[in-house]
């Protein structure tokens, strides 16, 4: 189908608009539609700029002009925060990693929750673990091998800081961890 | 592969498929949108041996490369592979074999493991996805950490990497005008809903698909369980809608019905949206008694028959629209034929 506003372009959606209880529906192409100022997303713009502004990146862009050396990359990937908010979508498995302070605010605004109750692989002897620079140096990152000891103290820690929001997601570690002793993996 | 299309299952008075999707991707690669060529041909590797594995008879690997364009096009109006894939310039292809399950390689995600069954059986779409999905060579493989589940491209499939959803026939919920509620309350509840067949057609056709969002958090089962909760209550809704418009309007509703019977068995010209909306009509008087001669797996086969890619691979070469619409009219009226 044409547009009907252009009659040049090929009509990629309808608009539907109710005015004094008067519904009218033009078909129209994705140019026109702007023009008449309605509201144009691709499914991957809006969830680049959800993303984007579940991950505080707004104000990340505002503050980093000239500073991209410090910005942090996935050292498997090379992806940036700025990469997967752009697209939405993270690089490799390492990703969730790098940027695990970012990732777990942005699956429990996603999904209500971001610790995985569903199956566990089975012959899951190594799932995926950081290799950072650090771990190359000898020196092993407390991301790497939680110990249920360490994330108690950096839990009572958050909590003296009142950081609930970090104390919570620590909690939750520990109970995945302790559940996964339970099941012997 | 089977075709899920033309077999009977159960409410499919209401749920025309069940469709379950798992993302799996492998640790020592990147996703395929960040993939190297070898590594993206050592993920095909991995998936063929999985599917050796398996023990699901006669699986092979189709590179999307070697696929004509037709037959690209019929597999995603088939929803065996996604208009992603069919595009998509990588090392990527599908492994299809004698079960319901097919799995896209090098998508958005190294895998996605889908089964399609005819009806609400998710709980067996699932299982059967599983039977790829457990092969050990695969197992060991995986992107997994306890905390997140499965990790995949995009953080909305995180955790369990599981999408459940249905096709769904509701005409009578959207004549009466009761679908608004239902939308309202399946949002609420955390579950998308999108028109089928397309952005132009869908309404016409009376189809939903309803798909959970959240896959981190709750276990596989649990995902299933409230899905097929949520929509046996749709097909009661939809039935009880039905028995209504049938009382309160009678014969107008039975002249609607028999109007489309009418026209399917004389048009000799029939695009691809008034087809489907036409069949949609023809389907629930089926359901409901009014029409007889075709069981509803024979009319969703039609449902499927008479979409562009479909009917060209049926006549053999490509067609121009105005000969699809020609074709289309005439598949319609052999279909219905015998109903009446």
């Amino acid at each position: 189908m044409l547009c009907e506003r252009c009659k040049k372009n090929q009509a990629t959606m309808r608009l539907t608009r109710t005015v004094n209880n008067k519904k009218t529906v033009v078909n129209l192409c994705p140019e026109c539609a702007r023009e008449v100022g309605a509201p144009v997303t691709t499914a991957m713009d809006g969830l680049g700029s959800i993303l984007s502004g579940l991950m505080g990146l707004e104000t990340m862009w505002k503050t980093t002009p000239g500073q991209n050396t410090s910005v942090k990359k996935c050292p498997s990937c090379g992806m940036t925060r700025a990469d997967i908010s752009n697209s939405g979508k993270l690089g490799c498995a390492e990703c969730y990693i790098t940027f695990i302070d970012d990732m777990r605010p942005l699956l429990r605004k996603i999904h209500g929750n971001c610790l995985h109750h569903g199956s566990v692989p089975e012959n899951c002897g190594s799932p995926v673990q950081i290799k950072s620079d650090d771990a190359k140096t000898g020196q092993v990152s407390e991301t790497d091998i939680p110990t249920i000891e360490n994330l108690k103290s950096q839990m009572q820690e958050a909590i003296k800081k009142e950081d609930f929001e970090t104390a919570a997601a620590l909690r939750d570690r520990i109970k995945a961890l302790l559940s996964d002793e339970g099941r012997g993996k | 592969m089977e075709n899920w299309f033309s077999k009977e299952g159960p409410e499919q008075d209401v749920v025309i498929s069940s469709r379950i999707r798992l993302a799996r991707n492998f640790k020592d690669f990147s996703f395929p949108s960040l993939a190297d060529k070898n590594a993206q041909q050592k993920v095909v590797d991995l998936a063929v041996k999985g599917a050796l594995e398996s023990g699901i008879e006669n699986m092979t690997y189709v590179s999307m490369k070697d696929l004509p364009d037709i037959e690209k096009e019929y597999l995603v109006e088939t929803h065996v592979i996604s208009q992603d894939l069919k595009k998509s310039k990588l090392n990527s292809g599908i492994i299809v074999g004698d079960s319901s399950v097919s799995v896209m390689v090098n998508e958005e995600d190294h895998l996605r493991i889908q089964s399609v069954l005819p009806g609400l059986q998710l709980d067996k779409a699932y299982e059967e996805c599983l039977k790829y999905e457990r092969a050990s060579v695969l197992q060991q493989n995986y992107a997994f950490t306890y905390e997140f589940g499965y990790l995949t491209a995009c953080p909305t499939n995180t955790g369990t990497g599981l999408r459940a959803s249905a096709m769904v026939h509701v005409p009578a919920l959207v004549i009466s005008g009761k679908i608004n509620s239902v939308l309202d309350s399946c949002g609420k509840l955390g579950i998308a809903v999108r028109g089928m067949y397309g952005e132009n057609s869908g309404s016409g056709a009376h189809m939903l698909q309803i798909s959970n969002q959240v896959t981190l958090g709750q276990s596989e089962q649990e995902i299933i369980a409230s899905m097929e909760d949520i929509i046996k209550q749709i097909c009661v809704l939809e039935r009880r809608a039905r028995t209504a418009l049938l009382e309160s309007k009678g014969i107008y509703f039975t002249d609607r019905i028999y109007r489309a019977l009418g026209t399917l068995k004389s048009a000799r010209i029939m695009d691809s949206k008034e087809g489907l909306s036409l069949l949609s009509e023809v389907k629930m008087g089926l359901d409901l008694g009014i029409l007889k001669g075709a069981s509803t797996e024979e009319l969703v086969t039609v449902l499927t028959n008479v979409q562009p890619a479909c009917l060209q691979k049926m006549e053999g070469r490509v067609l121009s629209p105005e000969e699809r619409d020609q074709e289309r009219a005439k598949v319609l009226r052999e279909s219905v034929k015998n109903i009446e």
